[in-house]
């Protein structure tokens, strides 16, 4: 849970949107009647009030947080004996005019601190500094929250922030699966796709920095091609959501948020190391950003990421061959002002990955031979090097993006990103033909976006816009084996509006609409061995319906419903063959459709004896027409032995689960977290269980935490138990054999805060599997062949200078 | 709203939408390049060759020339004449190709990682090693063979990539330690007459 209780989701009159500069200053605490309330004040003299000559004093001061005397922006002064106050600007000056001498009760209040009150002998101006304790982390979030309309409204999402990410795992998946409803879809040790409700791959899409991210995401062992420590914040928006992001956006959204770039001079940055014990590796991050001397609104921001490690073990052995390597590095640079928002952006990911020699079997009686063995039939020493099979993979990103006030409150934000993403994968081949890659996949996509950001009135504002997107896969040739998937070049141009109704303090609408047309041409060779040139057109249309509704000081419902589509992959349309290492002949069916959903979620939020005792509740049902997947069709015999036949065929299938958190915290340092996820997929054709849905699991974790010991700060100390439930639920006679015994993981986590001289140092430490368990996850791929990961400690520290905490709120001007 | 921000916008914005559509008889998506698959074993071919007179050659093949898909996997050959000793040759190609490429070589040049291992049931000729690798193993390529008594029955050859050829009995050609990947199974219906 991200909001402190009991808070009420406030909006603010002026609404700021992130891309765009804003024209006037933020109120943020006001309702329409303060606001007339203040301005009649100010009003009084004019209104012709009988006054004292000789009240001419003013009283003028900062307002600063306590901690790091950093500027409390639009802090309110108040003065309650005479009714007169004033709201600081975003340095935290204020003025208060017009006072007669006396002595005064001052009332300093601030969002996310106590307030302060402070008695003032006026006889002359007087020059005031005032403190305040600021609780940052708090916050910070509810800023965002009031500073932002809220972009997804109705939608459970769920956030994870800096210190969440850099304590929670080395890779970006480890990271998003400490939400609840989201998990993995593994292929070994090193490679995971997201699951959210249930549905990955392509039914989840990953926005990198506002881009939809193209990186061949349709491969069930294609691991996102990103550097999770690019951005400063992820967010998992669980619903669909193809109204504002387009196809493909089913299960639901994995927003790797935009950074905000500092606006003030000064350069800041942080050094970051973590040491991986299993897998004997580790790596490093540095980042540095600024503003530039003398040219206020430039900002920028570089960052370089490293991180290597050898094979990872299981409990009993070494899973050979499952090493990594992976560079990273972004750089942004923007300019904002009064009028102008532009930023340009540039990211580079590249990944060499070992996959687990033991995998990569002949046919169905090797798989077989595998599956009755305990061990994996190969297990080497443990190395640093990678060797066939492996992937090797680079994605680029640029991204150039402007907005442009229009008027007051409204704007246009114009974004053009260009992406190129190469993906080579290695077999074991005879003759030196493993160093030619067996795959050499290049896609390049162009995407363009306009739209318009438009406030109507206190009761209506959103956006209205247009994308487009411009695709071409390429099999480079010289691998001398028959491409994957076919050349295609692919458009597509939608058109959306969202809008958000506010209708008073406690309830916000939203509704949607979206149209999408999409056209692949696709170039190969068919059966005949003549080429053919097929062209197919996809058409489809979303809409969306949300409501948040805070029903109490400290409950709120959020409810959405809202339809998503996909267009079939290429892959399921043209797949003709042996998937390589998968012992598995998959036949693609031309003739499929695009896939249409529509899911409906309730999400509850509570807050109950004070706040000690927090509840979540997140239901959710999801039907799919025209649902794509593989189905066995018998087997086929070829000089290689016997291979099972999935066809891609379509059914409708029918999903619903839930996640539940529960949150007690017992003294203000000892607190107790429970929660659960479980998912049920339904064919509603074939009257069966869908295959690989994630089993039930739960977590419990108790956390200590407390502001400061000694040198240090921010400590926090958990100890978490998951359980996940063998998974019962499966269709007949479609896996190779029976779902996994159910587990039990323990981990154990600590950080802490210190000062370093003007700096600050956050250290931590993170391990997982604390008692060693031997287990296999039924949605790892790779469980056939080897157990998971055995014990696993990581240990980091990120060193932060420069740093000053006005920078990075959201809030400008 | 500014006039000629407008305009600049909408124009970029159809511009955008425009050059998504293009001429219809563009050929929009490249060409892919015509793959010829070198390294797809189509066929392998026994040849028995009598140890005494070695004018008699006999020959086992077992094809499945369309690769994987297609028709399965053919099984043709001479039958065998009983209690002979015969020299035993494999041979594997690639045959979808023309000519047809002899893949033989790669697998002897590689012959480390690879290893042939024989099976059968009823009436077949028992093979034997009699080549050997770098490592003083045995490949599987050249053997020596024996027919007993007259009957019918099946020969399996299973190539093994990359086996553990120092694991238990593996040297001597029993399967159940080599692990590795399978690159062929064939099994062929034999008579020995």
């Amino acid at each position: 849970m991200n909001r402190p209780f009991p808070i009420r989701e406030v909006r603010a009159e002026v609404i700021v949107f992130r891309e765009c500069p804003v024209r006037q200053p933020y109120f943020d605490s006001m309702s329409i009647l303060r606001v007339l309330f203040f301005c009649s004040l100010f009003l009084m003299p004019i209104m012709g009030v009988a006054q004292d000559t000789t009240c001419t004093l003013v009283i003028r001061g900062r307002v600063v947080d306590e901690h790091d005397q950093g500027p409390l922006s639009f802090a309110e002064v108040y003065i309650p004996a005479l009714n007169k106050g004033a709201v600081a600007d975003q340095q935290g000056r204020f003025v208060l005019s017009g006072l007669c001498a006396g002595r005064y009760l001052l009332r300093i209040a601030h969002l996310g601190c106590e307030t302060v009150e402070r008695i003032v002998q006026l006889d002359s101006d007087v020059d005031l500094r005032l403190e305040l304790e600021h609780h940052a982390q708090e916050l910070a979030e509810f800023e965002v929250a009031r500073s932002r309309p809220d972009e997804h409204v109705g939608l459970p999402n769920e956030g994870v922030n800096k210190e969440a990410m850099e304590a929670s795992g080395r890779s970006l998946v480890e990271m998003l699966s400490t939400i609840n409803g989201v998990t993995v879809l593994q292929s070994g040790p090193t490679i995971g796709k997201p699951v959210i409700h249930g549905l990955s791959g392509n039914r989840v899409l990953i926005l990198n920095q506002g881009i939809r991210q193209e990186d061949q995401q349709w491969g069930t062992e294609h691991a996102p091609g990103l550097d999770p420590f690019s951005s400063d914040r992820l967010t998992v928006v669980k619903g669909a959501s193809s109204v504002q992001y387009g196809s493909d956006a089913m299960g639901g959204v994995v927003i790797i948020e935009p950074v905000e770039l500092p606006r003030s001079e000064g350069v800041r940055g942080e050094v970051r190391g973590l040491g991986v014990a299993n897998g004997k590796g580790g790596g490093g991050n540095v980042q540095l950003e600024g503003g530039v001397h003398g040219l206020r609104g430039f900002g920028w921001r570089l960052q370089g990421s490293a991180r290597k490690l050898g094979d990872a073990s299981a409990p009993g052995y070494v899973l050979s061959n499952t090493g990594m390597n992976e560079a990273a590095t972004s750089a942004a640079i923007g300019y904002r002002d009064h009028r102008w928002n532009t930023t340009i952006f540039y990211s580079y990911f590249g990944r060499e990955l070992g996959i687990l020699r033991a995998s990569h079997i002949g046919n169905l009686t090797d798989l077989q031979t595998a599956i009755t063995n305990a061990q994996p039939w190969y297990v080497g020493e443990f190395t640093y090097a990678i060797d066939a099979p492996r992937q090797n993979s680079a994605h680029h990103l640029l991204k150039a993006e402007v907005g442009y006030a229009v008027g007051d409150r409204d704007c246009l934000v114009l974004t053009y990103a260009r992406q190129a993403d190469d993906r080579q994968e290695f077999d074991i081949r005879r003759a030196g033909r493993s160093a030619i890659p067996a795959t050499d996949l290049s896609l390049i996509t162009q995407s363009g976006d306009l739209v318009y950001k438009h406030w109507i009135g206190p009761h209506l504002h959103g956006k209205i816009g247009a994308n487009g997107m411009e695709q071409e896969n390429l099999n480079v040739p010289g691998t001398g084996i028959r491409p994957l998937i076919p050349n295609f070049r692919k458009r597509t141009g939608a058109l959306f509006v969202l809008e958000h109704l506010p209708i008073n303090d406690e309830l916000e609408l939203e509704a949607g609409v979206r149209s999408e047309a999409a056209r692949i041409d696709v170039a190969l060779y068919n059966a005949q061995d003549s080429l053919v040139r097929p062209v197919h057109r996809f058409t489809n249309h979303a809409f969306s319906l949300g409501a948040n509704w805070s029903v109490t000081d400290s409950s709120r419902i959020r409810f959405n419903i809202g339809s998503a589509f996909r267009p079939p992959h290429v892959s399921e349309l043209y797949s003709e063959g042996l998937h390589h290492g998968a012992a598995a002949l998959e036949m693609g069916d031309d003739r499929l459709g695009s896939e249409r959903s529509v899911k409906a979620t309730v999400d509850l939020d509570g807050a109950w004896f004070g706040g000690r005792l927090r509840t979540n509740i997140t239901l959710y049902t999801d039907r799919i027409d025209g649902y794509i997947y593989l189905r066995p069709n018998g087997a086929q015999l070829t000089i290689r032995g016997a291979f099972p036949v999935f066809d891609y065929i379509a059914t409708d299938a029918f999903l619903y689960g839930s996640d539940l958190t529960v949150e007690w915290r017992s003294t203000d340092r000892f607190k107790w977290r429970s929660r659960a996820s479980l998912v049920r997929g339904r064919d509603q054709v074939l009257n069966e269980w869908l295959f690989q849905m994630p089993a039930d699991r739960m977590e419990h974790a108790l956390v200590f935490s407390t502001t400061t010991h000694g040198k240090w700060r921010a400590i926090q100390i958990s100890l978490t138990g998951q359980y996940v439930f063998r998974q019962s639920r499966v269709p007949n006679g479609v896996d190779y054999t029976d779902p996994p015994a159910a587990y039990d993981l323990f981990g154990l986590q600590a950080s802490a805060t210190r000062s370093a001289g003007k700096h600050e140092l956050r250290m931590g430490v993170q391990l997982s599997n604390l008692l060693d368990r031997a287990y296999r996850d039924y949605m790892d791929r790779f469980r056939y062949y080897a157990d998971a990961r055995g014990m696993d400690a990581m240990l980091w520290l990120r060193y932060s200078f420069g740093r000053t905490e006005g920078d990075h709120r959201p809030l400008n001007e | 709203m500014k006039t000629p921000i407008t305009l600049t916008c909408l124009v970029l914005l159809v511009t955008t939408l425009l050059a998504g559509c293009k001429k219809k008889d563009d050929p929009v998506a490249p060409t892919p390049p015509a793959v010829n698959e070198e390294e797809v074993i189509t066929t392998l071919v026994i040849t028995f060759t009598d140890q005494e007179n070695s004018s008699e050659v006999f020959e086992l093949r077992y094809a499945d020339v369309d690769g994987v898909g297609g028709d399965p996997p053919v099984a043709t050959g001479d039958a065998l004449p009983n209690n002979r000793a015969f020299h035993v040759a494999l041979q594997v190609l690639n045959e979808s190709a023309s000519p047809a490429i002899d893949l033989t070589g790669e697998i002897s040049a590689e012959g480390a990682e690879h290893q042939f291992f024989f099976q059968g049931v009823g009436a077949y000729p028992v093979i034997s090693y009699a080549d050997t690798d770098s490592n003083g193993r045995p490949i599987g390529l050249t053997n020596i063979g024996f027919t007993t008594a007259s009957g019918t029955g099946t020969l399996t050859v299973i190539l093994r990539h990359m086996p553990d050829k120092n694991g238990t009995d593996v040297a001597t050609g029993d399967i159940t330690n080599a692990g590795g990947e399978t690159d062929l199974v064939a099994t062929i219906p034999i008579t020995v007459q």
